[in-house]
C-alpha cells in the first residue's frame, strides 16, 4: 500500500512541475496576441484580448486563476476558435488512439515474437535478419518512411490514400510508419532479454531436471526476459501520444500530435496546456502501471516494501 | 481482347464514373474538388482572422456590394449592387440587386447591408469587429437603409477609395438574422451565413472546410458541387497526394518544386505574383541604422534581381519601388527600379559613422516566408561584400521579432489589399500603422504630413504628386526599409482543373475562375 501510495505522490509531484514548467515558459516566449492576430493588430485590438482572455493580469495571478480553475476540471478556452479547450482536444483525441493503438499492437504483435525468434535462434540467418530489420526500423527516420510509403502505395500502386483520416484503410501507412520505430526497439530489447536470461544458470538446472526446451523456455525464460522488456513497453505507451506528432503531420492525420504543434506555433495556450497535461499524464500512469506491473510478475520487488513496514 | 488490371481505386472510379455518365441532371456532373492546403483559418468571419488563409477560403461564401474583376485589370463591377453613384463628397448611393438570397434562403435587403456595417458588426467599440475594421473601413460614419432595396454609405471625410475600400476585406455582406440568432461571435464564426455562391457544411478545426454549392445563388449555379479544403501540412505529402490522384489542386508549391510538379505530364503549375511586397524593415532607433547613409547603403548592396532568379526561378518580380502597376493614376511607369550599386554602397557607408559593429537580422527559423532563412544568408553576404556586418537571430515568431531590445532588419510582406498605395505603404508605413504606433520602428515627420491628401483628396494629381513624393522618403530620404520583389503565390494542379488563379491570396471557384468539370469523384 505504502508502495502504491509513494508512487501516486510521485506522479502527482510530476505532473505539478510539468502544469507550472508550461504554463511559464509559454507566456514568456511571445505574446499570444501578436502571434495570433497577425503583426498588423492595432493596439486597440491586442489591448483587448488581453483583456478578454486575462492576459493583461500579473502572471502569478494568472497561474493562481489557471490552477484553480484546472482543479475544478476547467482547462480554459481555445483563443482560436473560442470553444473550450478540453472539447478540441478530445475531438482530436479518438482519431490519435486509433493511430497509437493500432501502431502499438503492430509493436507488441510484431516486435516480440521476432525478438524471441532471434534469440532462439542466435547467430543464424534468421536472427541477422531480425537484427538487421530492427536496426533499419529503428533508424530510418519516420518522415523518410512516411514519404516513401506515399510514393509506393499511393503515388505507385494507388493502393492507400495518400493522406486524410476519412477512408478506413487511411491508417494502414501511418500506422506502420509509427510500428516501425516502436518495433525495432521492442524486437531488439526483447532479444536481448531473452539471451541474457538464456545464460542464466537456472536455464541450465531446469533442463537437467528433465523440464523439455520448449516448455524451459516458455515457463521459465520468457517470464524472466518479460521484465526488461516491460520497462521498454512502458517508455513506448507513455509516449504514443505525443510520438505521432511527425507521422499525423505527413499523412495530414488530424490528431493531437499535429494539434500539439499548430497550438504551439500559435500559441493557443488554453490547448497547449491541456494536451501537455494530457501527454504528462499518459506517461506518468504508464510509468505506474509499469511499476505496479514488476510487483505482479516479480514477486520479489514486492518483499523489500513488506518488509519495511 | 485488351485486359486491363483492376485495382480497387480504379474500381471506386469506374462505379462514380459510371454513376456520372448515367445522370442527366447538370448538378450530378459537378466536381466535388478537393484543395490541399497547408493551414485553414479556424473562424470564417472577415474580422475574427484576418490573413492568407482567412482571404484563400472565405471569398467563396460572401460577396461584396462591388466586385472586383481579378482577371481584367481589377476592374470594379457589381456584385450585390447593380448601381451605385455619388451624391456628395461624403455620400455614395447604392441600388442593390433584387432576389438575391442568402444561404439559409431568406432575402439579402438594404437592412442586411446596414447590418453589415453596423454597430453590432463594427461601429460601436464594444464590438469584436470594431477594432479590427478600423484600417479596412475606419473612414466610413455610418450606413443607411434608405428603402428596401436602397442603400447610402457616408464617409466621415472624402474618402477617394470608398468604392475600392466596399469591394474589400472586410465589406462581405453577412445575414443579420442570422448573426444574431448566433449565440456569439465564435458561434457565428464557425457556421456563418452570407450570399456567396458556397456555404459552409462542415468546418472541422485543424483539419477541413467543407463549402457546398449555394444552388440558389444570384449569379446561377456555382460550378463545382462542393470544395473541400483539406490541411495537408507536408508539402510533399500535398505533391504526393496530388500525383496519386487524391486532391485536384494544391497550394503552396514552393519555387524549387516547380520542375518536380512539370516532370509529370499530368499537372501543372500554376500562380505566380501577388499584390504583394517581400520586403524588409529596418528599425531606425537601432543605435547603427539611426544613421540614414547606413539604410542607403543597405539597399544598393542589394540584388534583387538575384534572389528572384536563385530563390523564385525568376518568376515573380522586382518593382518600381513600393508600386504597383494596377495603382493605375499613381502607378509611375518611369520611376527607377532600386539600384543595385555595391560601389555606391560603400560610399554611402563612408560617409556614415558605422564602425562594423553587427546589426541584427531578426528571421523565422522556420522559414515563415518561402526560402526565408536562405534569402536572408544571400542577403548577409551580400551587406558584407560592401563593408556591412548583419548577425542572423533566428525567431520562433512575429512576437519575438518586433520585441525590444536588439531589433534591427526585419522581414516582413506589404499586402496592397485593394490596388491603390493608401492599402500598401501608408496602411503599413503610416502614422497609424503598427510599425509606428505598435512597434515603433520608424516614423518621418514629413511623410506622415503627406498623408492626408494621399488619403482624402479627390484630385488624382495632387495624391500622385503626394504617393511619389512618399516613395522618394521611402527609397532615399529615410528608407523604413526596402522592397526587395513580389510575392509569389503558386498552386500545382491537375492540368484539366480549369481553374484560375487570381493576383491576390483568394482562390476563387465561381464560374469566372472555374469552369469544364474535370473527371468526378466520389464525395
Amino acid at each position: 500500500m505504502d508502495f502504491i501510495l509513494r508512487k501516486s505522490l510521485r506522479a502527482l509531484l510530476t505532473l505539478c512541475i510539468v502544469v507550472t514548467l508550461t504554463f511559464v515558459v509559454l507566456r514568456t516566449s511571445g505574446d499570444p496576441a501578436i502571434v495570433i492576430l497577425g503583426t498588423d493588430a492595432t493596439p486597440e485590438m491586442i489591448a483587448r484580448f488581453h483583456a478578454d482572455w486575462g492576459l493583461d493580469q500579473p502572471l502569478p495571478l494568472q497561474y493562481v486563476h489557471y490552477v484553480g480553475h484546472i482543479v475544478t476540471g476547467d482547462f480554459g478556452t481555445s483563443f482560436l476558435d473560442g470553444r473550450p479547450a478540453l472539447t478540441v482536444v478530445a475531438e482530436r483525441l479518438p482519431n490519435t488512439l486509433r493511430l497509437a493503438g493500432l501502431g502499438f499492437l503492430l509493436t507488441l504483435g510484431l516486435g516480440i515474437p521476432a525478438g524471441v525468434l532471434a534469440a532462439l535462434n542466435r547467430g543464424r540467418l534468421l536472427d541477422r535478419l531480425v537484427v538487421t530489420g530492427a536496426v533499419l526500423g529503428h533508424s530510418v527516420p519516420s518522415f523518410f518512411l512516411a514519404i516513401l510509403l506515399i510514393l509506393l502505395l499511393a503515388v505507385r500502386w494507388h493502393l492507400l490514400p495518400s493522406g486524410g483520416a476519412n477512408a478506413p484503410e487511411a491508417i494502414i501507412m501511418p500506422a506502420l510508419t509509427i510500428a516501425a520505430g516502436g518495433m525495432g526497439s521492442i524486437a531488439r530489447f526483447t532479444r536481448a532479454a531473452m539471451l541474457d536470461a538464456l545464460r542464466q544458470p537456472y536455464v541450465r538446472g531446469v533442463l537437467a531436471r528433465g523440464v523439455s526446451w520448449p516448455n524451459a523456455v516458455r515457463a521459465h525464460v520468457m517470464p524472466n526476459a518479460a521484465i526488461p522488456t516491460l520497462t521498454m513497453i512502458g517508455f513506448l505507451l507513455g509516449s504514443l501520444v505525443a510520438g505521432a506528432v511527425i507521422t499525423e503531420t505527413v499523412f495530414a492525420w488530424p490528431g493531437i500530435g499535429r494539434l500539439i504543434i499548430t497550438s504551439v506555433a500559435r500559441r493557443d495556450l488554453a490547448v497547449v496546456q491541456c494536451i501537455v497535461l494530457l501527454v504528462a499524464t499518459t506517461m506518468v500512469l504508464a510509468n505506474l502501471t509499469v511499476d505496479l506491473l514488476y510487483g505482479w510478475l516479480d514477486p520479489r520487488m514486492r518483499a523489500p516494501a513488506q518488509e519495511d513496514r | 481482347m485488351t485486359s486491363f488490371p483492376l485495382t480497387r481505386r480504379a474500381a471506386l472510379a469506374g462505379l462514380a464514373a459510371a454513376g456520372w455518365a448515367g445522370s442527366a441532371n447538370a448538378q450530378a456532373a459537378r466536381p466535388n474538388i478537393v484543395v490541399a492546403v497547408q493551414e485553414n483559418p479556424d473562424l470564417l468571419d472577415p474580422f475574427l482572422v484576418i490573413s492568407n488563409v482567412s482571404y484563400r477560403v472565405q471569398d467563396n461564401i460572401y460577396d461584396y456590394l462591388i466586385n472586383t474583376d481579378y482577371l481584367h485589370d481589377l476592374k470594379q463591377t457589381p456584385m450585390l449592387a447593380t448601381e451605385w453613384h455619388r451624391v456628395d463628397d461624403l455620400t455614395l448611393e447604392f441600388t442593390l440587386r433584387e432576389g438575391v438570397k442568402f444561404h439559409d434562403g431568406s432575402e439579402m435587403t438594404a437592412e442586411d447591408v446596414a447590418f453589415s456595417f453596423g454597430p453590432e458588426r463594427i461601429m460601436s467599440p464594444q464590438s469584436r469587429g470594431y477594432a479590427p475594421s478600423r484600417p479596412f473601413l475606419g473612414t466610413i460614419d455610418r450606413v443607411e437603409a434608405t428603402g428596401r432595396y436602397k442603400v447610402r454609405v457616408i464617409t466621415k471625410q472624402p474618402d477617394p477609395l470608398i468604392e475600392r475600400r466596399l469591394a474589400g476585406w472586410g465589406a462581405q455582406i453577412v445575414s443579420k438574422k442570422a448573426f444574431l440568432a448566433a449565440k456569439d461571435w465564435d458561434a457565428w464564426g464557425r457556421a456563418p451565413v452570407g450570399t456567396g455562391p458556397y456555404k459552409v457544411t462542415q468546418l472541422k478545426s485543424g483539419e477541413s472546410i467543407t463549402l457546398t454549392a449555394h444552388d440558389d445563388y444570384w449569379a446561377g449555379k456555382p460550378p463545382a458541387a462542393s470544395v473541400k479544403f483539406l490541411i495537408v501540412p507536408e508539402i510533399a505529402a500535398r505533391m504526393a497526394g496530388l500525383a496519386a490522384g487524391d486532391y485536384d489542386l494544391i497550394t503552396e508549391v514552393p519555387p524549387d518544386q516547380f520542375k518536380s510538379v512539370e516532370s509529370d505530364p499530368r499537372m501543372q503549375v500554376v500562380g505566380g505574383p501577388i499584390l504583394n511586397h517581400r520586403v524588409l524593415v529596418y528599425e531606425k532607433y537601432n543605435p547603427q541604422l539611426a544613421d540614414v547613409h547606413v539604410r542607403r547603403a543597405l539597399n544598393l548592396a542589394i540584388d534583387r534581381q538575384l534572389l528572384v532568379d536563385t530563390f523564385w526561378q525568376g518568376r515573380v518580380t522586382v518593382t518600381r519601388s513600393m508600386q504597383l502597376p494596377s495603382f493605375g493614376a499613381l502607378y509611375n511607369p518611369d520611376r527607377p527600379f532600386p539600384a543595385y550599386d555595391p560601389a555606391k554602397a560603400r560610399a554611402e557607408l563612408k560617409l556614415s559613422k558605422y564602425d562594423g559593429t553587427p546589426i541584427p537580422y531578426r528571421c523565422i527559423g522556420s522559414d515563415y516566408y518561402p526560402n526565408e532563412v536562405a534569402t536572408a544568408q544571400a542577403l548577409i553576404a551580400m551587406w558584407k561584400d560592401v563593408g556591412i556586418n548583419v548577425e542572423l537571430v533566428l525567431k520562433e515568431n512575429f512576437a519575438q521579432v518586433y520585441a525590444p531590445p536588439g531589433r534591427g532588419i526585419a522581414n516582413t510582406s506589404d499586402t496592397a489589399l485593394y490596388p491603390d498605395p493608401v492599402s500598401e505603404l501608408w496602411r503599413r508605413y503610416g502614422k497609424e500603422s503598427t510599425l509606428q504606433v505598435q512597434y515603433k520602428y520608424w516614423s518621418d515627420d514629413e511623410f506622415n504630413a503627406l498623408g492626408p491628401t494621399l488619403v482624402s483628396s479627390l484630385d488624382p494629381k495632387a495624391r500622385y504628386a503626394a504617393f511619389q513624393k512618399m516613395l522618394d522618403i521611402y527609397d532615399h530620404d529615410d528608407p523604413p526599409g526596402t522592397v526587395l520583389f513580389t510575392v509569389g503565390m503558386f498552386y500545382a494542379q491537375r492540368k484539366n482543373l480549369n481553374w484560375q488563379p487570381y493576383p491576390v491570396e483568394h482562390m476563387d471557384f465561381r464560374k469566372e475562375a472555374f469552369s469544364a468539370p474535370p473527371a468526378p469523384r466520389k464525395a
